[in-house]
């Protein structure tokens, strides 16, 4: 039992002297992933993406007061306002600029294009994309595809209005009030979009706020990569030529590590209770320092400790244990939908994620952060545990693994 | 094969007349996959001597040494000693033997205090006069005591790794290739603690590969087609080559 103290307090005091490391990595994970996740959570659902596309609009009634409100209709639209800006120039001019991919389409307008709306003859709308650009035709694609859809609703409100028009007699009156009438069609086709509301009751900013401390603990927690490094197999040899057994020389280390990493974990949650509460839209984020909080926070590092532990003991090598980490939590994150939308992913990744622990830890932290929904501490411990039993079958692998056998 | 014959009669002689103050060992038997190294070894360790155990390299020295040591598991092998099996009661095999592996057995990260207490088997409270014991002391790790072990020179962490196994002290210590890595000084300056600790009534087993160490040895074994002979004298020079070399 002695051994087995004094290797705790070795590997305590060994993580211990991790801590100014961990808080260093910690300061740069934070300021890494809050560039990561603002440019990302800008450039899906908020204004001021920082990638801008630029469409060329050739048109010979540029000058037409139409064809002016509808250029910026189209410019304002919340889809477009995101990424695209529009500018008309000449053909010739736009050939040029897809080519030199200084614009990522050309829509040609045939003469008289608004008269040829407001008249139904609709004539067509060709948009050249740059053959290179397929991910951006396919965006734009959509993008005019729903523009169509609207412009059409608005012009079959039109149609009637000016057929009630002639069938009342007023038809002298029309042309005045055709400008009226658009702007009324439009305001009402705008305001259907707003039949499509959700029930989730959770921001998706609180979910890229799950992933981001998720990232966090994981970059950070790499930093206590030398105190989890293997020994020489000279320790090794003489340690366990006595009463020690790998597994319990795990736990401790296991041990040793998790609660150097909760505390870490429970002071930064500390600190970021003590921040000025933030609202979203339908709830106010406040973090409250609670004991069922305390638990997910104490269940989430013994999950990081083990993941950690088991891949120094299945590389063997710090370098490459810390590479590991890295990769393998970035990828997991994506795979349980915590970077990009699970809706978007293929449906076979989809399915493969939500075995993924990483599915588990989201979740956890969505509830913590939130305050609503339950805790699934049940399948966290059952990682925690099969994450042990394969670090020490790692770890049997790796120390005997130079040995013969009798013959 | 007829000197191999003659060595394992002349060891169980030697058994039989002093098993009081011997460790009689017993069918070390150990391959490396296709590679059998120790071809079911008796023999007998006399206590009290300093005994030397030479081979070319590969001939399973290390191996023999960790696995008197305990560090390595050898199925049906034996080694008693008052009526124990030190191979099966690692208690009674860690109060009698102190082993030193070729590489340093120590965690770098730590002092030399963190480390002599963690192979320490007393109580905290007995390891200050544990560092105070002649063994011990005449390490001179004192002034180095709270310095970091990856901070220290070879020498000094051969010191310590010597510690290691000393601050314990065993009736036996086994040490495998004591100079290996370090300079002319170094050398003999561990050779000189190996010297003292047997002078002091101890039993050293070593392996080298260095002739100069043969000067602190009382009996010799020639590890050699997996079998191990003992010499009649300590062979030197050309001779000793040759018979390595057979």
């Amino acid at each position: 039992m002695s051994t087995y103290l004094r290797l705790f307090r070795l590997e305590l005091k060994k993580n211990l002297r991790m801590l100014p490391f961990v808080a260093l990595s910690a300061v740069a994970a934070a300021l890494f992933i809050s560039l990561f996740v603002s440019l990302l959570s800008k450039s899906l659902y908020e204004e001021g993406s920082l990638a801008r596309a630029n469409v060329a609009l050739v048109t010979n009634d540029a000058e037409n007061d139409y064809m002016t409100k509808a250029i910026r209709y189209i410019s304002n639209m919340n889809s477009t306002s995101l990424a695209l800006d529009f500018e008309v120039m000449p053909e010739e001019k736009a050939m040029q600029a897809l080519k030199k991919h200084d614009v990522i389409a050309v829509m040609l307008f045939p003469d008289d294009v608004i008269n040829g709306i407001l008249w139904g003859r609709n004539d067509p709308i060709e948009i050249r994309f740059s053959d290179t650009d397929a991910l951006s035709s396919v965006f734009l694609s959509e993008l005019t595809r729903s523009g169509a859809m609207m412009l059409s609703a608005a012009q079959a409100d039109t149609y009637s209005a000016a057929e009630l028009y002639y069938a009342l007699g007023a038809e002298g009156e029309l042309g005045a009030a055709y400008d009226d009438i658009d702007m009324m069609n439009f305001s009402y086709v705008l305001a259907r979009e707003k039949m499509f509301t959700t029930s989730e009751t959770l921001p998706v900013f609180l979910c890229y706020i799950a992933s981001a401390v998720l990232l966090f603990l994981f970059f950070s927690s790499s930093a206590f990569a030398p105190a989890l490094k293997m020994e020489d197999r000279s320790f090794y040899d003489l340690l366990f030529s006595g009463k020690t057994k790998t597994s319990a020389y795990l736990v401790v280390r296991l041990l040793a590590n998790w609660l150097v990493l909760f505390a870490f974990t429970l002071i930064c949650f500390i600190a970021a209770s003590m921040l000025p509460k933030h609202s979203f839209d339908s709830f106010t984020l406040s973090l409250n320092v609670n004991a069922r909080h305390i638990l997910c926070l104490f269940l989430i590092s013994g999950f990081i400790s083990a993941f950690a532990i088991f891949l120094h003991q299945a590389s063997g090598s710090a370098p490459v244990a810390i590479l590991l980490q890295l990769t393998l939590s970035v990828v997991m994150l994506f795979c349980s939908g915590g970077i990009l939308p699970a809706a978007f992913l293929p449906a076979a990744l989809r399915r493969f994620g939500t075995i993924l622990p990483t599915t588990v830890l989201s979740e956890d932290l969505r509830v913590l952060l939130s305050g609503e929904g339950s805790y699934a501490h049940g399948r966290l411990l059952l990682w925690i545990l099969g994450l042990f039993i394969f670090a020490c079958i790692a770890f049997r692998i790796r120390i005997t693994r130079k040995d013969g056998k009798r013959s | 094969m007829e000197t191999t014959k003659k060595n394992n009669e002349n060891n169980t002689e030697k058994t039989k007349a002093g098993s009081e103050r011997s460790i009689l060992v017993k069918n070390i038997d150990y391959s490396y996959r296709n590679n059998h190294v120790l071809d079911h070894l008796d023999f007998t360790l006399p206590l009290g001597e300093s005994i030397a155990i030479l081979g070319a390299n590969g001939s399973g020295k290390s191996t023999l040494l960790s696995i008197l040591a305990g560090a390595r598991k050898c199925k049906g092998a034996e080694m008693l000693y008052d009526g124990c099996d030190l191979l099966k009661s690692a208690t009674k095999r860690s109060q009698l033997i102190g082993y030193v592996p070729q590489s340093d057995p120590l965690m770098p990260d730590m002092s030399v205090r963190d480390n002599l207490l963690l192979w320490f088997h007393g109580k905290k409270s007995e390891f200050e006069a544990a560092l105070q014991t002649p063994s011990i002391q005449m390490l001179q790790l004192d002034s180095f005591l709270r310095k970091r072990v990856n901070a220290l020179s070879g020498g000094m962490r051969k010191r310590v790794s010597l510690a290691t196994a000393l601050i314990n002290d065993p009736q036996i210590l086994i040490m495998d290739e004591p100079a290996a890595a370090l300079d002319l000084c170094y050398k003999a300056e561990i050779r000189d603690y190996l010297q003292q600790f047997h002078r002091d009534g101890h039993t050293l087993i070593l392996t080298t590969h260095d002739e100069e160490d043969l000067s602190i040895i009382s009996r010799l074994y020639l590890l050699r087609g997996g079998k191990l002979l003992l010499q009649d004298r300590i062979l030197r020079g050309e001779e000793l080559i040759r018979e390595i070399k057979k």
